[in-house]
């Protein structure tokens, strides 16, 4: 006999509270396996609360299931780590490798014209570029907590962390600890080390924005 | 055959069960997997939900299987199949351990004279 709604909720409920699973591709798939394990017990002539009690039980209680959700949180984020370390790649093979050359003969050449101080402001600018992307992903996926795309926020947020605190001290040493003469000297005279900087900052920020638009194996495909 | 013993066995052999029953199957659910294992051993062996899902989910993140959820009874259910590589893959692997089957009973079955 099929659970009613009210039946799947209250399955739904022991779920998230008693084990805390909350990612929706996990709940999804527990809630399914719980709510036919109780399915099956009221099959024996079992009332409802009991048969669910034995099909908790049957599903491990709460902590083996705790246990799943873990498992799929680091493959998740195995994977995307994976993802973005390809998508870097990808920029210095073929085809993909072309258009980084071109780039980097683009910034070869405007890097030299512009004033060492219009270099450095645009090296930060788009250094931030991540921090950007994890701002505007924090408003937009507040309301949805538990989906897939909020463990690349998590993950993008951690790396943007260490990003930025390298980026912090970075500019500190260059505005306020070097002189005028000093900065020129790093930015302008040493340009091939300039240009490079500013072509692997420009490629790191970009990165970020792609693998935003990566399909991870675990969503789920509603037919 | 002890619960513990038998979890410890199934560990390393669980990927290349699933990999078969879905070998012969065009597409197969969690529950539907742990009562086939059952059934098939008279129950004799079980698949804890702990072991299956995360060998489910690493084996969809190798490429080998691929989802695709249907709502059945007012809830989402999750069905996994084998892809190309998949298939491909399940040749192989059940071939492995196949073999390695075959040589460890040569093993155990070693007469205590020799």
């Amino acid at each position: 006999m099929p659970l009613t709604s009210d039946q799947l909720t209250y399955l739904r409920a022991d779920l998230q509270r008693l084990a805390g699973i909350k990612y929706d591709p996990v709940l999804a798939e527990l809630l399914d396996h719980y709510a036919t394990l109780t399915e099956q017990h009221m099959t024996t002539g079992l009332p409802f609360s009991d048969a669910s009690k034995w099909a908790w039980n049957d599903l491990g209680q709460g902590e083996g299931i705790q246990q799943i959700q873990d498992d799929y949180v680091a493959s998740v984020q195995q994977q995307i780590r994976s993802q973005h370390l390809a998508i870097v790649k990808s920029y210095f093979r073929w085809p993909a490798f072309l258009t980084t050359a071109l780039l980097g003969m683009v910034v070869y050449l405007v890097v030299p014209l512009l004033p060492t101080n219009g270099v450095l402001y645009t090296a930060l600018a788009m250094a931030f570029i991540p921090s950007f992307v994890v701002l505007w992903l924090e408003r937009k996926l507040k309301n949805e907590p538990t989906s897939q795309r909020f463990l690349i926020l998590e993950y993008m947020a951690k790396h943007n962390y260490q990003h930025v605190y390298v980026l912090i001290n970075n500019s500190y040493l260059l505005l306020n600890v070097m002189s005028d003469n000093g900065r020129s000297l790093l930015l302008q005279a040493h340009s091939t080390f300039t240009v490079v900087v500013c072509l692997l900052l420009f490629l790191y920020s970009i990165s970020f924005v792609q693998l935003l638009n990566q399909r991870f194996d675990f969503l789920l495909k509603t037919t | 055959m002890s619960t513990s013993s038998n979890s410890q066995l199934l560990k390393g052999s669980l990927s290349v069960m699933i990999l078969r029953l879905l070998e012969g199957r065009e597409r197969m659910y969690g529950y539907e997997i742990t009562q086939k294992v059952k059934e098939l051993t008279a129950g004799e062996m079980t698949i804890t939900e702990g072991a299956l899902y995360p060998a489910l989910h690493k084996l969809e993140a190798e490429g080998l299987l691929t989802t695709e959820t249907q709502v059945v009874e007012g809830r989402a259910r999750k069905y996994y199949s084998l892809t190309r590589t998949g298939r491909a893959e399940a040749v192989g692997r059940i071939a492995d351990l196949t073999a390695f089957l075959e040589n460890l009973n040569l093993v155990l079955n070693l007469k205590p004279s020799l």
